[in-house]
């Protein structure tokens, strides 16, 4: 194997050197979350009251509701629809993606109902209807996110992970 | 295969990757935190709370459970003869006992699940209990359902209509559903 690597290197690096190193300057904006190229930002709907947009990285909290609640009533399913908005702001069709850890699991879209048990569930609000866990997102477009939540009398806590993959 | 060749396809395939490159993104992946706070029931977005009216007496709160609301007709501190509970063959209205706030984001219609007996432990005969809007014991929140407005409130009374039940110690789970309009 040695032997071979080193003989397949040298004809195509035709030998002038073993190593190089340049160093190149690489520009990246990190722009807050309502303008990346992922766009992730209010939905416009009654419960965007739950997504934080304080900071740069946005997050969902649902604790209170601007209407004097402080968080879900224990030992109950609530639903929260349109949530937030992810927005495709790149060039290309993208495939979004959600999963969760923690106290947070994905459902398939459009499907948003609470888990049997303690915890959170997310769902896209939409499905494109090609019978898989993503959704088509094109250029431009948006998709909402719902959340449902099965309460004890603890609080919950996880964290989302939102994919786009170009198609 | 010779030198200048083998370097022309490798140069084919850098150029192709550059033009793929040249979207926005090909990928994205971001991480960010769910959390959810749970209230007290008398504080949560669909608030459950006792009336100021005398017949809140029925209700328990559990200071162990986020105040999880209950109702207990079986055991009223409140009143003047200590009754143990509703009588048989009989027909109770009882009156502002609880009261629903929507502290939520959007306007909703509660409807209240009517108990009947086989919904008791141990299974009842006879027995019925229903939820009414303030005093429109006519109108029961399992046939009618109220709508709310944020930040708006309404009492809730029971009807409780006994057959022949054993004199007995019935429990059950009424659902309370509220529907975002």
């Amino acid at each position: 194997m040695g032997a071979l690597a080193s003989g397949t290197a040298a004809v195509i690096g035709t030998g002038a050197f073993s190593s190089v190193e340049a160093d190149r300057q690489v520009d990246v904006q990190v722009t807050e979350d309502a303008n990346a190229y992922l766009g992730l930002d209010n939905s416009g709907e009654a419960n965007d009251m739950y997504f934080d947009t304080s900071g740069d990285e946005y997050a969902v909290d649902f604790v209170e509701s601007g209407n004097g609640g402080n968080g879900v009533n224990p030992n109950a399913d609530t639903v929260a629809e349109d949530v937030f908005t992810i927005t495709n702001q790149g060039t290309q069709p993208v495939e979004v993606s959600l999963s969760g850890s923690g106290d947070l699991s994905a459902q398939l879209p459009g499907s948003i109902s609470a888990p049997s048990s303690d915890g959170i569930t997310v769902a896209l609000a939409e499905d494109d209807g090609d019978g898989d866990a993503t959704y088509e997102l094109g250029v431009g477009e948006s998709v909402n996110v719902d959340f449902a939540i099965n309460s004890g009398t603890s609080n919950l806590s996880g964290t989302l992970t939102i994919g786009a993959e170009a198609r | 295969m010779n030198r200048r060749r083998l370097l022309a396809g490798l140069g084919a395939v850098a150029t192709s990757g550059v033009a793929l490159g040249t979207g926005a993104f090909t990928s994205a992946e971001a991480d960010r935190s769910v959390g959810v706070t749970v209230a007290d029931d008398d504080q949560a977005y669909l608030a459950l709370s006792p009336t100021q009216a005398a017949n809140a007496t029925f209700v328990n709160q559990d200071s162990g459970a986020n105040n999880e609301l209950s109702i207990d007709i079986n055991d009223a501190t409140g009143t003047a003869d200590n009754g143990d509970g509703v009588g048989p063959n009989s027909v109770y209205e009882f009156d502002e006992v609880f009261r629903i706030e929507n502290q939520g984001t959007q306007e909703i219609e509660v409807s209240i699940s009517e108990l009947v007996d086989d919904d008791f432990d141990p299974t009842a005969s006879g027995l019925t209990v229903q939820f009414y809007p303030g005093t429109d014991v006519d109108s029961p929140l399992h046939d009618d359902p109220i709508t709310l407005g944020t930040g708006t409130a309404q009492v809730i009374g029971l009807r409780i209509e006994t057959g022949e039940p054993t004199v007995e110690n019935f429990n059950a789970d009424a659902t309370v559903r509220a529907e975002a309009t």
